[in-house]
């Protein structure tokens, strides 16, 4: 699945944006964050960050052009063999860069396995933090303080083309820019799961092992290995609000460990999920303020549980999410099966 | 409350602390008959007669000297020095002698004296009798340096600076003697390093000296038309300097320019903008502003030396540009 | 004219105090060849008989004020050589707490308002100190001790013009010893020396300042002049600095001939032509004499190692003495 990254728009009334040096090369791996390109704007220059972890190919616009704004420049892909070379024009750039990376063995690895060490492996290839990646900002000490104070980041204004040196008065603006998107831009699913199997497969766990294994510790094991199998992602934490107030507990990795040895998380750990378990509630849909880029409601609905996908579309495509929830609601749906 | 003149403001201090203590001398040129030629000491020597009240000849190093020497053997000695601009004449005897003295001796000996001398242009009185060399002196350690920016001011500094074991030097605007201001029948002092807010505010810190301080508030009361609301503030003595209270203001203003009748550049207005910048910089919104007499020697023709000293007006616009962020 | 009974006292008194003064000098001077001094100072060797012929027609209370060259003054005065070493060293028993040096140092119990290092810088002082002494009706008188150096320092003819017009009692003692810094005195300041003062209609007086005797009784007689208010008077001292302007100017043939400085110190010695009076007087013996020199000889020693020794003043003291307390 390839991300498109393009020549934003920085300005009020700018068609083109300069395209000023590309700071990281075709083919190389980049982190969510890291500074991809310089691009001038009419005020200034400011750089664009890579807006996922991944390998950044596909580079069709050249340093020193101008770009009209909005065309896609390049495209950051998880697995160098996933380069849509097709679907963009080929730049001499890419097409060069294209056949050196096809003669790596390694890039020509075709098993998930393979493909995950390949991550791995690239990790260590990261540009430390360095002074220039701190872009410098004219702020006011107050204006400075004011935002340190609330954890907002100036990037933010220089990003919405802000003009500089921001001030006191420019807090109300940096505020609006740094709410977290809307639930209303973000993506939803829902699919009915019937859980006839489930219960049948919960009681006897129970009876079967000494401690008691709650429908909790399984859905959230249940819900990491469908992660760790859509997203290839290690470390899986997951923050798990459940019983009448909806408390939370995180839980590290649940899947990788057997159900009754199942433990809440001992140190604080990001969640890269949240499971909202409304089924000692009422409700049947629960929506909010939350910073998760991927939510699982799971409510009752007469015989059935209702499952609900919530994700921000930067954090997984249409297809990852619906291969989520599919995945979750077969394990549900046939809970034996994932213990073999 | 009755309301007096800052000439008799200053008369009424002295003639006061004279009475209760025998060792307070004057000494200086036309002291004694003719008052000073701005007849600010008039009727002293009725009271108090030739032997302490001294009329000097025109020998500024000497008769601070001297004053110095009785300071140092058990006199309280105030010199007039006629105009501020003679300062440069005394240096060696105010800044060598009388300010280091106490330290040089290891606290054994004290030059208990006042130096009375004025500041201020736009009288037309040219470049050599229309200085503010007010910096120059406070520059040096050892000595404290009083800026009465009333009549009220000048009684109860003069008083304190009478009373005080140290050299003391005084600048009245000599523009300000006829002006009058309410003061207490009641005895009074004012203690150095302790500023006065004339106007609480919340958008922007003026702090201003001497004759500067009307103009301030004379901006301030613009600005309050246009819904600004200025924060004024006298420091009344600048050697020593009360931070607290103008960090504390602009720490809730975020705002300031500081407002001085010395010149600009390596003066007054330099060091106290310093001193916000030190220690209120995380609460600035835009640059601390200095705003002090130009830097030129004061011109004699009434169409150049006004253009050379900062009125409200220009107070007023500096505050604008200033929070709309044009600076 | 007094008994030489009682002069006997007041003669061995000079005698031992222009001793003391040379013992001091002499240690000093040592201090700073030995690399034990920190900063410079000035030479009085050879001057003795100025300081101590004055001072000792002083009381405590009388006020004086030097020059950078005031150690000899200081002595004179009453000071202690434990505290005058002290000082020096800028250690923290030193007259000053360390904080003033040989160009500072001051003794106020003793009236000593202190040296100057400003050339003439404390006429005022010491014309100030006589306006104290006439307002407060204390009888006291000052001295204002210059060199010839200072005749060229306005300040001191304004002072001087002052003290005649308000008869002050005051005496400006001239120590002229013939030289300002490297420069001869007759390059220096124009005229009639004397003049300047009779000019302001001071009654003007010169002396052979080596000649402690000669030097006393003329202050003796100024000083109870001074004081019943027929002040101010001035005094020009002839005299003659045996060693260079400061203790580092060594090599000084280019301004003073060796000639010179031998003649003064065989022919003119204020020391050793007094030791002749006293000793033809019959007023003391070459050895009593000899064994007060070793005694003040050992008590200078003495006080120099104290003052190695002594403490140096703690660093929290760099910003006391600012400002007296009210």
């Amino acid at each position: 699945m390839a991300h498109e990254i393009i020549m934003p728009a920085l300005g009020m009334a700018q068609e083109t944006g300069r395209l000023v040096a590309w700071l990281k090369n075709e083919g190389d791996t980049v982190r969510k964050g890291e500074p991809l390109m310089e691009v001038e704007t009419d005020k200034s220059t400011m750089e664009v960050e890579a807006p996922k972890d991944g390998f950044l190919v596909n580079i069709t616009a050249l340093a020193n052009t101008d770009v009209p704004v909005g065309e896609v420049v390049a495209h950051i892909v998880e697995h160098l063999e996933d380069a849509p070379a097709k679907l963009v024009k080929a730049s001499p750039l890419a097409l060069e860069q294209e056949a050196i990376t096809a003669q790596e063995p390694q890039h020509q690895a075709s098993n998930q396995a393979d493909a995950d060490t390949n991550v791995r492996v690239a990790e260590p290839a990261i540009n430390p933090p360095t002074a220039h990646n701190k872009a410098k900002f004219l702020a006011s000490p107050k204006l400075r303080s004011l935002a340190a104070s609330e954890n907002l980041d100036l990037q933010v204004l220089r990003n919405a083309g802000h003009p500089e040196p921001f001030k006191a008065a420019d807090m109300t603006t940096l505020r609006q820019l740094s709410i977290r998107p809307n639930i209303s831009l973000r993506n939803n699913a829902t699919s009915l799961v019937d859980k006839t199997s489930f219960n049948i497969f919960l009681s006897e766990i129970n009876s079967a092992s000494q401690m008691t294994v709650s429908s909790e510790l399984v859905l959230a094991s249940f819900i990491s290995a469908s992660l760790r199998v859509t997203t290839n992602a290690d470390n899986i934490g997951i923050s798990y609000k459940s019983g009448p107030e909806l408390q939370s507990t995180m839980y590290y990795n649940p899947d990788k460990q057997q159900l009754a040895d199942i433990a809440p998380a001992e140190h604080d750990i990001l969640a890269m999920a949240e499971i909202c378990d409304l089924t000692s509630t009422d409700f049947i849909q629960l929506s909010g303020d939350t910073n998760s880029n991927i939510i699982v409601t799971i409510s009752n609905f007469t015989e059935q549980f209702m499952v609900t996908l919530d994700w921000d579309p930067n954090a997984l495509s249409q297809i990852e999410a619906l291969e989520l929830l599919r995945d979750f609601s077969t394990r549900i749906k046939s809970p034996l099966k994932q213990l073999l | 409350m009755r309301e007096i003149t800052f000439g008799a403001a200053v008369n009424e201090a002295i003639a006061e602390e004279m009475r209760l203590d025998e060792r307070i001398i004057v000494l200086g040129e036309d002291v004694a008959e003719a008052g000073t030629p701005f007849k600010v000491l008039s009727g002293l020597v009725e009271e108090f007669g030739t032997q302490r009240i001294i009329d000097t000849p025109i020998s500024e190093p000497g008769f601070t000297g001297i004053a110095v020497g009785a300071a140092m053997t058990g006199l309280r000695p105030i010199v007039d020095l006629m105009f501020g601009d003679f300062l440069f004449l005394i240096m060696d005897q105010l800044c060598n002698q009388a300010a280091k003295t106490h330290y040089m001796s290891g606290g054994k000996l004290n030059v208990p004296m006042v130096l009375r001398t004025n500041m201020g242009a736009t009288r037309r009185s040219a470049a050599q009798h229309s200085q503010s060399l007010h910096a120059l002196v406070a520059h040096i350690p050892g000595l404290k340096v009083a800026m009465p920016s009333s009549a009220y001011e000048a009684k109860g500094l003069m008083k304190t600076a009478i009373r005080d074991n140290n050299p003391v030097v005084i600048f009245e605007d000599k523009l300000m003697y006829n002006d009058k201001a309410e003061v207490p029948e009641e005895e009074y002092l004012i203690n150095f390093g302790e500023a006065e807010i004339l106007h609480t505010g919340s958008d922007i810190t003026l702090v201003a000296t001497s004759s500067m301080v009307q103009q301030a508030e004379i901006a301030a009361k613009t600005l309050a038309k246009q819904n600004i609301s200025a924060e004024v503030i006298d420091p009344r003595t600048i050697s020593p300097l009360d931070e607290t209270t103008i960090i504390n203001s602009v720490k809730k203003t975020s705002h300031a320019i500081v407002i001085d009748e010395g010149h600009q550049n390596y003066g007054i207005t330099a060091e106290i903008a310093a001193r916000i910048s030190e220690k209120a910089f995380y609460y600035l919104d835009a640059p601390v502003q200095r705003f002090g007499a130009m830097d030129v020697p004061v011109p004699f023709s009434p169409a150049l030396e006004d253009l050379t000293v900062p009125t409200a007006q220009q107070i007023h616009e500096r505050a604008i540009s200033v929070l709309e962020g044009k600076i | 004219m007094t008994d030489k009974k009682d002069n006997r006292e007041s003669y061995l008194q000079m005698f031992k105090q222009m001793v003391r003064i040379r013992a001091f000098e002499e240690q000093a001077n040592q201090l700073y060849l030995s690399a034990k001094m920190p900063g410079l100072t000035h030479m009085y060797v050879g001057q003795e008989a100025v300081a101590v012929g004055i001072c000792e027609a002083l009381t405590p209370n009388d006020k004086i004020t030097s020059t950078h060259r005031g150690h000899g003054h200081c002595v004179a005065k009453g000071a202690d050589f434990k505290q005058m070493f002290c000082e020096l060293l800028g250690k923290e028993e030193g007259y000053c707490r360390g904080k003033g040096g040989s160009m500072h140092i001051a003794d106020q119990a003793n009236g000593n308002l202190g040296a100057n290092a400003i050339v003439g810088g404390s006429a005022g002082i010491a014309t100030g100190a006589a306006l104290s002494a006439k307002q407060l009706g204390s009888n006291e008188v000052s001295v204002c001790f210059f060199g010839d150096g200072a005749l060229g320092q306005g300040l001191l003819y304004e002072t001087m013009n002052m003290a005649a017009l308000w008869k002050l009692p005051v005496i400006y003692a001239c120590e002229n010893n013939l030289y300002g810094e490297y420069t001869k005195v007759e390059e220096m300041a124009a005229g009639d020396l004397m003049a300047r003062a009779t000019g302001f209609g001071i009654e003007s007086f010169e002396v052979d300042g080596q000649d402690v005797l000669a030097v006393n009784n003329l202050t003796q007689e100024l000083v109870e002049r001074a004081r019943k208010g027929h002040g101010p008077f001035f005094i020009l001292l002839n005299t003659y600095r045996y060693y260079g302007h400061h203790v580092g100017d060594i090599n000084r043939e280019y301004y003073r001939s060796k000639e010179e400085e031998m003649l003064w110190r065989k022919e003119r010695d204020p020391i050793t032509n007094f030791t002749q009076l006293l000793v033809e007087k019959k007023i003391s013996t070459p050895e009593e004499l000899k064994s007060i020199e070793r005694e003040i000889e050992t008590e200078a020693e003495e006080a120099v190692h104290y003052a190695l020794d002594a403490a140096w003043p703690d660093a929290s003291e760099v910003d006391m003495h600012v400002f007296a307390s009210n």
